[in-house]
Protein backbone atom coordinates (compact mmCIF):
# COMPACT_ATOMS: atom_id res chain seq x y z
CA UNK A 1 0.00 0.00 0.00
CA UNK A 2 1.51 3.07 -0.99
CA UNK A 3 1.91 5.89 1.51
CA UNK A 4 0.11 8.84 2.22
CA UNK A 5 1.63 12.06 0.98
CA UNK A 6 1.54 14.21 3.69
CA UNK A 7 1.40 13.18 7.44
CA UNK A 8 0.89 15.41 10.58
CA UNK A 9 0.73 14.35 14.54
CA UNK A 10 -2.78 13.17 15.59
CA UNK A 11 -5.30 15.00 16.40
CA UNK A 12 -4.67 17.30 19.74
CA UNK A 13 -1.93 14.49 20.64
CA UNK A 14 0.77 15.68 23.22
CA UNK A 15 4.06 14.92 23.25
CA UNK A 16 6.44 15.02 26.14
CA UNK A 17 9.89 14.40 25.70
CA UNK A 18 12.89 13.07 27.86
CA UNK A 19 16.16 13.51 25.78
CA UNK A 20 19.91 12.99 27.48
CA UNK A 21 21.62 14.04 24.25
CA UNK A 22 22.00 9.91 23.20
CA UNK A 23 21.05 7.78 19.97
CA UNK A 24 17.92 7.25 22.01
CA UNK A 25 15.11 9.43 23.62
CA UNK A 26 11.70 8.68 25.10
CA UNK A 27 8.08 10.06 24.03
CA UNK A 28 5.12 9.80 26.25
CA UNK A 29 1.62 10.55 25.33
CA UNK A 30 -0.59 10.57 28.50
CA UNK A 31 -3.28 10.30 25.67
CA UNK A 32 -2.35 7.14 24.40
CA UNK A 33 -1.19 5.81 27.86
CA UNK A 34 2.42 5.26 26.28
CA UNK A 35 5.88 5.31 26.22
CA UNK A 36 8.01 4.48 23.46
CA UNK A 37 11.79 4.54 23.18
CA UNK A 38 12.44 5.91 19.63
CA UNK A 39 15.82 5.41 17.88
CA UNK A 40 17.60 8.75 16.77
CA UNK A 41 16.57 8.58 13.64
CA UNK A 42 12.89 7.90 14.38
CA UNK A 43 13.12 10.76 16.34
CA UNK A 44 14.01 13.10 14.05
CA UNK A 45 10.88 12.40 11.94
CA UNK A 46 8.71 12.66 14.64
CA UNK A 47 10.10 16.05 15.87
CA UNK A 48 9.94 17.77 12.53
CA UNK A 49 6.38 16.47 12.69
CA UNK A 50 5.35 17.78 16.21
CA UNK A 51 7.43 21.53 15.55
CA UNK A 52 5.20 21.57 12.45
CA UNK A 53 2.01 20.52 14.53
CA UNK A 54 -0.72 20.73 13.90
CA UNK A 55 0.06 21.25 10.00
CA UNK A 56 0.66 18.28 8.10
CA UNK A 57 3.98 17.43 6.20
CA UNK A 58 4.76 16.38 3.00
CA UNK A 59 6.97 13.59 2.57
CA UNK A 60 9.04 15.63 0.17
CA UNK A 61 9.19 18.74 3.03
CA UNK A 62 9.86 15.72 5.20
CA UNK A 63 12.72 14.18 3.00
CA UNK A 64 14.52 17.63 2.85
CA UNK A 65 14.39 18.29 6.94
CA UNK A 66 15.48 14.85 7.25
CA UNK A 67 18.44 14.45 4.64
CA UNK A 68 21.04 17.36 6.53
CA UNK A 69 20.79 15.19 9.51
CA UNK A 70 21.37 12.04 7.56
CA UNK A 71 25.23 10.76 6.71
CA UNK A 72 26.40 12.82 3.80
CA UNK A 73 26.19 9.94 1.20
CA UNK A 74 22.55 9.21 2.35
CA UNK A 75 20.32 9.20 -0.81
CA UNK A 76 16.88 10.64 -0.75
CA UNK A 77 15.99 7.05 -1.56
CA UNK A 78 17.56 5.96 1.57
CA UNK A 79 15.18 8.49 3.53
CA UNK A 80 11.75 7.16 1.70
CA UNK A 81 12.99 3.75 2.50
CA UNK A 82 13.11 5.01 6.00
CA UNK A 83 9.65 6.69 5.99
CA UNK A 84 8.27 4.00 4.63
CA UNK A 85 8.84 1.53 7.54
CA UNK A 86 8.83 4.39 10.38
CA UNK A 87 5.74 6.46 9.33
CA UNK A 88 3.22 3.43 9.22
CA UNK A 89 4.19 2.72 12.28
CA UNK A 90 3.65 5.65 14.17
CA UNK A 91 0.36 5.28 12.31
CA UNK A 92 -0.69 2.11 13.90
CA UNK A 93 0.41 3.69 17.06
CA UNK A 94 -2.02 6.35 17.18
CA UNK A 95 0.84 8.96 17.29
CA UNK A 96 0.31 10.44 13.73
CA UNK A 97 -1.97 10.59 10.83
CA UNK A 98 -2.10 10.81 7.24
CA UNK A 99 -3.56 14.21 5.90
CA UNK A 100 -6.97 12.85 3.68
CA UNK A 101 -7.36 14.76 0.83
CA UNK A 102 -10.83 15.80 0.37
CA UNK A 103 -10.87 16.23 -3.56
CA UNK B 1 6.88 -1.12 70.80
CA UNK B 2 8.55 -3.53 69.11
CA UNK B 3 7.93 -6.96 68.13
CA UNK B 4 10.49 -8.50 70.02
CA UNK B 5 9.07 -6.70 73.18
CA UNK B 6 6.18 -9.61 72.90
CA UNK B 7 6.46 -12.92 74.31
CA UNK B 8 5.24 -15.17 71.93
CA UNK B 9 1.90 -15.89 73.91
CA UNK B 10 1.69 -11.78 73.97
CA UNK B 11 1.85 -12.08 69.95
CA UNK B 12 -0.75 -14.54 69.40
CA UNK B 13 -3.04 -13.00 71.58
CA UNK B 14 -2.23 -9.89 69.49
CA UNK B 15 -2.89 -11.88 66.35
CA UNK B 16 -6.14 -12.92 67.13
CA UNK B 17 -7.42 -9.03 68.04
CA UNK B 18 -5.25 -7.49 64.96
CA UNK B 19 -1.73 -6.74 65.20
CA UNK B 20 -0.66 -3.39 63.99
CA UNK B 21 2.94 -4.04 62.23
CA UNK B 22 4.80 -1.28 60.95
CA UNK B 23 6.49 -1.68 57.55
CA UNK B 24 8.13 1.47 56.32
CA UNK B 25 5.74 3.91 55.85
CA UNK B 26 2.69 1.03 55.74
CA UNK B 27 1.23 -0.11 58.85
CA UNK B 28 -0.71 -3.37 58.68
CA UNK B 29 -3.14 -5.01 61.34
CA UNK B 30 -2.76 -8.24 60.55
CA UNK B 31 -5.05 -11.04 62.16
CA UNK B 32 -4.49 -14.80 62.03
CA UNK B 33 -5.03 -17.39 64.31
CA UNK B 34 -2.32 -19.69 62.54
CA UNK B 35 0.59 -20.53 65.08
CA UNK B 36 3.19 -20.74 61.91
CA UNK B 37 2.31 -17.15 61.05
CA UNK B 38 3.13 -15.82 64.82
CA UNK B 39 6.23 -17.78 64.40
CA UNK B 40 7.41 -15.89 61.65
CA UNK B 41 6.39 -12.73 62.46
CA UNK B 42 8.60 -12.88 65.74
CA UNK B 43 11.47 -14.55 64.02
CA UNK B 44 11.18 -11.99 61.06
CA UNK B 45 9.95 -8.88 62.58
CA UNK B 46 10.98 -8.50 65.76
CA UNK B 47 12.82 -5.29 65.22
CA UNK B 48 9.62 -3.58 63.88
CA UNK B 49 7.41 -1.07 65.29
CA UNK B 50 3.98 -1.96 66.70
CA UNK B 51 1.33 0.47 66.28
CA UNK B 52 -1.65 1.01 68.49
CA UNK B 53 -4.47 2.39 65.95
CA UNK B 54 -3.93 3.32 62.16
CA UNK B 55 -3.71 0.56 59.80
CA UNK B 56 -3.76 1.39 56.28
CA UNK B 57 -4.46 -2.49 55.29
CA UNK B 58 -6.16 -4.87 57.47
CA UNK B 59 -5.37 -8.71 56.02
CA UNK B 60 -6.51 -11.85 57.87
CA UNK B 61 -4.27 -15.28 57.30
CA UNK B 62 -6.84 -17.82 58.64
CA UNK B 63 -8.37 -21.20 57.45
CA UNK B 64 -11.75 -21.30 55.12
CA UNK B 65 -14.75 -22.36 56.76
CA UNK B 66 -15.06 -26.01 55.09
CA UNK B 67 -13.66 -29.54 55.30
CA UNK B 68 -10.58 -29.20 54.87
CA UNK B 69 -9.85 -27.63 57.86
CA UNK B 70 -9.21 -31.14 58.52
CA UNK B 71 -7.99 -32.83 55.28
CA UNK B 72 -4.81 -31.28 54.34
CA UNK B 73 -5.49 -27.79 56.06
CA UNK B 74 -5.08 -24.57 54.02
CA UNK B 75 -4.94 -21.03 54.31
CA UNK B 76 -6.74 -18.24 52.54
CA UNK B 77 -5.16 -14.27 52.29
CA UNK B 78 -8.24 -11.84 53.36
CA UNK B 79 -8.22 -7.92 52.56
CA UNK B 80 -10.84 -6.36 54.09
CA UNK B 81 -12.88 -9.76 55.16
CA UNK B 82 -12.74 -10.78 51.13
CA UNK B 83 -10.40 -13.44 50.72
CA UNK B 84 -7.80 -12.27 47.78
CA UNK B 85 -6.10 -15.57 46.17
CA UNK B 86 -6.38 -18.98 45.81
CA UNK B 87 -6.27 -20.67 49.15
CA UNK B 88 -2.60 -22.45 49.97
CA UNK B 89 -1.92 -25.13 52.10
CA UNK B 90 -1.47 -24.80 55.51
CA UNK B 91 2.32 -24.73 56.12
CA UNK B 92 2.84 -21.64 53.72
CA UNK B 93 1.07 -19.23 55.87
CA UNK B 94 3.84 -17.32 56.17
CA UNK B 95 4.75 -16.60 52.49
CA UNK B 96 1.44 -16.37 51.51
CA UNK B 97 1.68 -13.17 54.17
CA UNK B 98 4.30 -11.86 52.46
CA UNK B 99 3.20 -12.11 49.05
CA UNK B 100 0.16 -10.57 50.45
CA UNK B 101 1.14 -8.19 51.96
CA UNK B 102 3.39 -7.10 48.58
CA UNK B 103 -0.13 -7.55 46.65
CA UNK B 104 -1.55 -4.75 49.52
CA UNK B 105 1.47 -1.96 48.77
CA UNK B 106 1.39 -2.49 44.72
CA UNK B 107 -2.24 -2.26 44.50
CA UNK B 108 -2.77 0.54 46.70
CA UNK B 109 -0.13 3.14 47.91
CA UNK B 110 -0.65 5.09 44.94
CA UNK B 111 1.16 8.01 46.56
CA UNK B 112 4.47 6.51 45.16
CA UNK B 113 5.41 5.24 42.12
CA UNK B 114 5.90 1.54 42.46
CA UNK B 115 8.47 -0.20 40.64
CA UNK B 116 9.18 -4.16 40.46
CA UNK B 117 12.87 -3.65 41.83
CA UNK B 118 15.42 -4.65 44.68
CA UNK B 119 16.84 -1.56 45.83
CA UNK B 120 19.68 -0.92 48.44
CA UNK B 121 21.69 2.45 49.29
CA UNK B 122 25.06 3.31 49.36
CA UNK B 123 26.20 6.76 50.46
CA UNK B 124 23.41 8.01 50.46
CA UNK B 125 22.28 6.79 46.69
CA UNK B 126 20.44 4.12 46.05
CA UNK B 127 20.91 0.97 43.44
CA UNK B 128 17.87 -0.23 41.64
CA UNK B 129 17.54 -3.38 40.26
CA UNK B 130 14.40 -3.93 37.91
CA UNK B 131 14.02 -7.30 36.99
CA UNK B 132 12.06 -9.83 36.53
CA UNK B 133 11.66 -13.54 38.46
CA UNK B 134 14.46 -16.05 37.61
CA UNK B 135 17.00 -12.92 37.07
CA UNK B 136 18.95 -13.86 39.96
CA UNK B 137 17.36 -10.28 41.88
CA UNK B 138 16.72 -11.66 44.90
CA UNK B 139 19.70 -13.51 45.81
CA UNK B 140 21.81 -10.59 44.71
CA UNK B 141 19.86 -7.89 46.72
CA UNK B 142 20.47 -10.62 49.96
CA UNK B 143 23.95 -10.80 49.29
CA UNK B 144 24.82 -6.79 48.51
CA UNK B 145 22.49 -6.95 52.14
CA UNK B 146 25.11 -8.70 54.07
CA UNK B 147 27.85 -6.85 52.13
CA UNK B 148 28.08 -3.59 53.40
CA UNK B 149 25.17 -1.81 51.00
CA UNK B 150 21.38 -0.81 53.10
CA UNK B 151 18.22 -2.53 52.16
CA UNK B 152 15.58 -0.49 51.55
CA UNK B 153 13.24 -3.71 49.80
CA UNK B 154 14.12 -6.93 48.11
CA UNK B 155 10.72 -6.14 46.12
CA UNK B 156 8.89 -2.81 45.47
CA UNK B 157 10.84 0.33 45.00
CA UNK B 158 8.20 3.10 46.11
CA UNK B 159 9.91 6.22 44.48
CA UNK B 160 7.99 9.42 46.18
CA UNK B 161 7.14 11.68 43.35
CA UNK B 162 7.49 14.90 45.49
CA UNK B 163 10.95 14.70 46.72
CA UNK B 164 12.10 12.14 43.78
CA UNK B 165 13.54 9.56 46.70
CA UNK B 166 13.40 5.99 47.29
CA UNK B 167 11.77 5.64 50.46
CA UNK B 168 12.86 1.82 52.18
CA UNK B 169 10.28 -0.13 52.94
CA UNK B 170 12.48 -2.81 54.74
CA UNK B 171 10.72 -6.67 54.78
CA UNK B 172 12.40 -9.92 54.28
CA UNK B 173 14.30 -10.73 51.54
CA UNK B 174 12.33 -14.01 50.01
CA UNK B 175 14.38 -16.52 48.70
CA UNK B 176 13.87 -19.40 45.95
CA UNK B 177 15.10 -22.71 45.12
CA UNK B 178 19.09 -22.55 45.06
CA UNK B 179 19.35 -19.04 45.99
CA UNK B 180 18.84 -20.24 49.59
CA UNK B 181 22.24 -22.40 50.01
CA UNK B 182 23.79 -19.73 48.20
CA UNK B 183 22.80 -17.36 50.22
CA UNK B 184 22.91 -19.42 53.80
CA UNK B 185 26.73 -19.95 52.99
CA UNK B 186 27.20 -15.88 51.75
CA UNK B 187 25.96 -14.63 55.05
CA UNK B 188 26.01 -17.73 58.12
CA UNK B 189 24.57 -14.98 59.71
CA UNK B 190 21.74 -14.29 58.48
CA UNK B 191 18.70 -15.40 60.25
CA UNK B 192 16.19 -17.95 57.99
CA UNK B 193 12.76 -19.36 58.82
CA UNK B 194 12.85 -22.94 58.03
CA UNK B 195 12.29 -23.78 53.73
CA UNK B 196 8.59 -24.13 52.67
CA UNK B 197 8.68 -26.75 50.08
CA UNK B 198 6.07 -27.28 46.94
CA UNK B 199 4.88 -23.31 46.71
CA UNK B 200 4.26 -21.83 42.89
CA UNK B 201 7.43 -20.85 43.24
CA UNK B 202 9.03 -23.69 44.46
CA UNK B 203 11.03 -23.84 47.81
CA UNK B 204 10.78 -20.90 49.74
CA UNK B 205 12.87 -19.29 52.42
CA UNK B 206 12.52 -15.42 53.98
CA UNK B 207 15.80 -13.94 55.32
CA UNK B 208 15.48 -11.67 58.19
CA UNK B 209 16.21 -7.68 56.94
CA UNK B 210 19.52 -7.07 58.34
CA UNK B 211 19.08 -4.65 61.41
CA UNK B 212 21.06 -1.77 60.18
CA UNK B 213 17.97 -1.47 57.19
CA UNK B 214 15.10 -1.16 60.29
CA UNK B 215 17.31 1.30 61.88
CA UNK B 216 17.20 3.73 59.08
CA UNK B 217 13.94 2.80 58.04
CA UNK B 218 12.97 6.68 57.86
CA UNK B 219 15.77 7.70 55.61
CA UNK B 220 14.90 8.16 52.30
CA UNK B 221 17.75 7.72 49.63
CA UNK B 222 18.57 9.90 46.69
CA UNK B 223 19.20 8.42 42.66
CA UNK B 224 22.13 6.58 42.15
CA UNK B 225 22.32 3.38 39.45
CA UNK B 226 20.02 1.42 38.17
CA UNK B 227 21.45 -1.97 36.88
CA UNK B 228 19.13 -4.39 35.39
CA UNK B 229 20.67 -8.04 36.82
CA UNK B 230 20.45 -11.27 34.89
CA UNK B 231 22.29 -14.37 36.17
CA UNK B 232 24.20 -16.88 33.86
CA UNK B 233 25.96 -19.88 35.35
CA UNK B 234 29.41 -19.53 35.13
CA UNK B 235 29.41 -16.68 32.95
CA UNK B 236 31.89 -13.77 33.37
CA UNK B 237 30.95 -10.44 34.58
CA UNK B 238 29.90 -7.89 32.37
CA UNK B 239 28.95 -4.52 33.73
CA UNK B 240 27.75 -2.84 30.59
CA UNK B 241 26.31 0.84 30.38
CA UNK B 242 23.68 1.99 28.66
CA UNK B 243 21.66 4.68 28.12
CA UNK B 244 19.61 6.29 30.10
CA UNK B 245 16.60 6.13 28.17
CA UNK B 246 16.77 2.12 28.01
CA UNK B 247 17.28 2.77 32.05
CA UNK B 248 13.92 4.50 32.33
CA UNK B 249 12.09 1.95 29.44
CA UNK B 250 13.79 -0.55 32.00
CA UNK B 251 11.10 1.20 35.21
CA UNK B 252 8.15 2.01 33.22
CA UNK B 253 8.28 -1.67 32.00
CA UNK B 254 8.82 -2.42 35.59
CA UNK B 255 6.38 0.19 37.26
CA UNK B 256 3.32 -0.83 38.83
CA UNK B 257 1.39 1.97 38.87
CA UNK B 258 2.68 4.12 36.09
CA UNK B 259 -0.14 4.38 34.32
CA UNK B 260 -1.93 6.34 37.01
CA UNK B 261 0.32 9.08 37.61
CA UNK B 262 0.26 9.88 33.90
CA UNK B 263 2.52 13.12 32.89
CA UNK B 264 3.47 13.48 36.77
CA UNK B 265 4.79 10.03 36.74
CA UNK B 266 7.21 10.49 33.41
CA UNK B 267 8.46 13.61 35.11
CA UNK B 268 9.30 11.85 38.01
CA UNK B 269 10.91 9.07 36.63
CA UNK B 270 12.59 11.17 33.82
CA UNK B 271 13.80 13.58 36.87
CA UNK B 272 15.29 10.01 38.85
CA UNK B 273 16.39 9.00 35.80
CA UNK B 274 18.39 12.29 34.81
CA UNK B 275 20.79 11.56 38.22
CA UNK B 276 21.21 7.77 37.45
CA UNK B 277 23.71 6.05 35.61
CA UNK B 278 21.96 3.03 33.33
CA UNK B 279 24.10 -0.48 33.24
CA UNK B 280 23.04 -4.27 32.28
CA UNK B 281 25.02 -6.52 34.48
CA UNK B 282 25.43 -10.40 33.33
CA UNK B 283 27.24 -12.23 36.15
CA UNK B 284 27.94 -16.25 37.33
CA UNK B 285 28.45 -15.95 40.76
CA UNK B 286 27.50 -13.99 43.65
CA UNK B 287 31.33 -12.84 44.30
CA UNK B 288 31.49 -11.36 41.31
CA UNK B 289 28.09 -9.47 41.18
CA UNK B 290 28.88 -7.65 45.08
CA UNK B 291 32.18 -7.13 42.98
CA UNK B 292 30.41 -5.61 40.28
CA UNK B 293 28.09 -3.56 42.47
CA UNK B 294 31.47 -1.94 44.13
CA UNK B 295 33.03 -0.94 41.10
CA UNK B 296 29.90 1.26 40.51
CA UNK B 297 30.62 2.65 43.62
CA UNK B 298 33.85 3.41 42.99
CA UNK B 299 32.93 5.02 39.69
Amino acid sequence: MPLAESWRIADNLELTWRDWDEDEVIVFSQRLGRSLLLNAASARILTFLALSSPSALSLTALTEQLLPCCAPDTSVAEVMTLLDATLPEFYRIGLIEPLVNSN
Amino acid sequence: MIVADLALYDLKSRLQQGLYLRTGPVVSCITSPHPLLAEGIALHYAGHAVETDFADFHVRIDRPRNLRRWYRPQVHFYFDDTPSFHPLPADQAFPMLEWGLNWCVSNHCHQYLIIHAAVLERNGKTLLLPAPPGSGKSTLCAGLAHSGWRLLSDELALIYPQSGHVVPLPRPVSLKNQSINVIRQFAPHAVFNQTVHDTIKGSVAHMRAPQSALDRAEETAAPGWIVMPRFEMGAAPQLHEISRARGMMALIENAFNFDLHGRKGFDTLGDFVDQCRCYTFTYGSLADAIAGCEQLVGS
